[in-house]
């Protein structure tokens, strides 16, 4: 086995090498407007007038005339990522402290060409052996297809993210503050929340700076795990994710998010999925999630060397009409301010740093009709430091209370690395 | 025997996507000529020599990189009159290098800029003029900073710093040949 696999690997690297190397063809130059003659670089000063830039060597097209079809692919295709590890202790009550390698995301893109392109991302999450139920599993976060015909007009098909407020579309690691995302995106949006179907998203920019933009999707849709309907009480959301292969019923579940920016810096957003959790032949279970989101970022000031800002107050708030057993809505909310910061003597060394404080308070019901064990409530205060914009180090205070049940309400101390690559 | 091959595939992707290019064309440098000086009637290119000496003392006034030997400027006249100097470029966003024209006025203040070959695979809202109207008027003395002259983009931010470098380098540029 470990001979066979020895013998893949060799042979993909030498695949991969002879793919780069077996045309003598001149690659795209990356770099338009500079000379390729060292002995023209000597000669400054105004040339010749023209307007056919072609005839001055410069490359026109996207890929060099000979490349091989399957060079063409590979050299469409680009591999990203990003990769998180965590350590979380609260003392001891729910789980011992421990490093928790949370996520590692594996991107891959291609344009195929100027309106037609895929991405896709494989997420395993702690280490990747088990099932998606469970928590540990290796599993498509997203993958599907783009073909854009305006600007205002892209199809998307495949395995999309539900478009339900903004985290759970910009749910990198390295993009978050926080290491833990907000509560009600883990109990009433099951982020990161993906469903296999089609849509259209787009956007539109106004001469006078405002903009707006949209996602609307048809999908599989979530359900419920025994098939009858139920939601899961306190537990949240989490468990009603489907597979990507098939659909529990005839019903498809409707997504969308609108969003309006009336100024740089400002965007409010709309967002609302409906969906019925009961399989086929045990009765429409509707369950319908209304969601709105806010985020407002400052600009920054400099004082001295030392950068102040920007501040960024971000929050949402999701509101579930269900009738099921027991449940009848869910409700919650979160607000989150971040204050950036940069001292002068530290630009000196590290030009590019940046230190965030934030604050964080969550709110969720998971049923509304329902007891309080069901409430839980959240205060977050934490600090990161990111020494360039991909790779950032947190650290955050949790205080959880307003839940009967008494583990909900164990105080945390999380810190973490995130780096996107 | 499927292990085999899923470690076969990533090698493969993993090895040859280093050399990729996933590029969106917005501009060929003829197109982003043509826009930028539509009302010209003539082009002309004008190439200027960054010696090892000038280099160093611009990286050291200004701390971001020149990294080309030379820069070619592009010159749009209407009769003998100057209407502005474009210069292609390019900036690395996350692992891309993000190709660009900025249009700079014989006054010294950027006119336009435009993303031309746009390469990585997340952060293209930086091609969207909403973005890239924040560019005009700025000037090397103003706001020409990520989030204070020019705001970000959640997702985009390392696309959005390198086009304000561009930007900075591209008039740092202008004052030093073209400048008074």
């Amino acid at each position: 086995m470990k001979v066979k696999l020895f013998h893949s690997i060799v042979l993909a690297c030498l695949i991969s090498w002879v793919g780069q190397n077996a045309q003598a063809e001149p690659e795209l130059p990356k770099s338009v407007g500079e000379s390729s003659n060292p002995s023209e670089n000597q000669d400054a000063g105004e040339g010749p007038v023209y307007y056919e830039i072609k005839k001055e060597g410069h490359n026109e097209t996207a890929v060099p005339e000979g490349v091989s079809g399957f060079k063409k692919f590979l050299g469409r295709t680009t591999v990203g990522g990003y990769f998180d590890v965590e350590f979380d202790n609260d003392g001891g009550v729910n789980n011992a402290s421990s490093f928790d390698a949370h996520r590692f995301v594996l991107g891959v893109s291609s344009q195929l060409n100027n309106w037609l392109s895929i991405n896709s991302e494989i997420e395993l999450e702690h280490g990747g052996d088990g099932t998606i139920t469970n928590g540990d599993h290796v599993a498509l976060e997203q993958a599907f297809f783009d073909a854009t015909v305006r600007d205002w007009l892209t199809f998307r098909g495949g395995v999309v993210l539900i478009p339900m407020g903004r985290v759970n579309i910009l749910h990198d690691a390295n993009l978050l503050d926080f290491t833990t995302r907000p509560l009600p995106d883990l109990l009433i949006i099951p982020s990161t929340w993906s469903e296999t179907g089609v849509g259209v998203h787009g956007f539109h920019n106004f001469a006078n700076n405002m903009a707006f933009n949209y996602e609307l999707y048809v999908t599989n849709g979530l359900a419920s795990p025994n098939g009858d309907g139920n939601v899961l009480g306190n537990g949240g959301n989490r468990g009603l994710r489907n597979g990507f292969r098939s659909d529990n019923n005839n019903d498809k579940a409707i997504s969308g998010r609108l969003g309006f920016s009336p100024m740089t810096g400002l965007e409010l957003g709309a967002s609302a999925y409906t969906t019925d959790l009961a399989s086929n032949g045990a009765g429409d279970e509707r369950m319908t999630i209304l969601g709105g989101d806010l985020r407002y970022q400052s600009p920054s000031w400099e004082f001295g060397n030392t950068i102040v800002g920007p501040v960024e107050l971000e929050g949402e708030v999701y509101k579930t009409f269900v009738d099921t057993n027991g449940v009848t809505g869910q409700f919650g909310y979160y607000a989150q301010l971040n204050f950036h910061w940069f001292p002068g003597p530290f630009r000196k060394v590290i030009p590019d740093g940046t230190f965030t404080n934030m604050v964080r308070f969550n709110y969720v019901d998971t049923n509304t009709a329902g007891a309080s064990t069901d409430e839980r409530k959240r205060l977050e205060i934490g600090m990161n430091f990111r020494p360039i914009e991909p790779f950032v180090i947190k650290a955050e205070y949790q205080m959880n209370f307003g839940s009967e049940t008494a583990a909900n309400n164990n105080d945390r101390i999380i810190a973490s690395a995130a780096i996107a690559f | 025997m499927k292990k085999c091959f899923w470690i076969s595939l990533v090698c493969v992707i993993f090895f040859t996507a280093q050399a990729a290019w996933a590029q969106k064309i917005y501009l060929t440098p003829t197109d982003a000529l043509k826009l930028m000086f539509k009302n010209s009637s003539t082009v002309s290119e004008a190439k200027q020599v960054m010696t090892p000496e000038l280099r160093q003392k611009l990286e050291k006034e200004n701390r971001i990189p020149f990294p080309k030997n030379t820069y070619m400027f592009y010159v749009g006249k209407s009769g003998e009159k100057i209407d502005g100097y474009a210069l292609i470029d390019e900036e690395i966003g996350k692992v891309e290098p993000i190709t660009f024209v900025t249009l700079i006025s014989p006054e010294g203040i950027i006119e336009q800029v435009e993303i031309m070959v746009y390469r990585e695979s997340h952060g293209g809202e930086v091609a969207q003029s909403r973005f890239l109207n924040q560019f005009r008027g700025k000037t090397l003395v103003g706001d020409l900073r990520l989030n204070q002259g020019i705001r970000s983009i959640t997702g985009a931010t390392l696309s959005a710093k390198a086009l304000v470098t561009g930007a900075r380098r591209a008039l740092i540029l202008w004052q030093t040949f073209y400048g008074k």
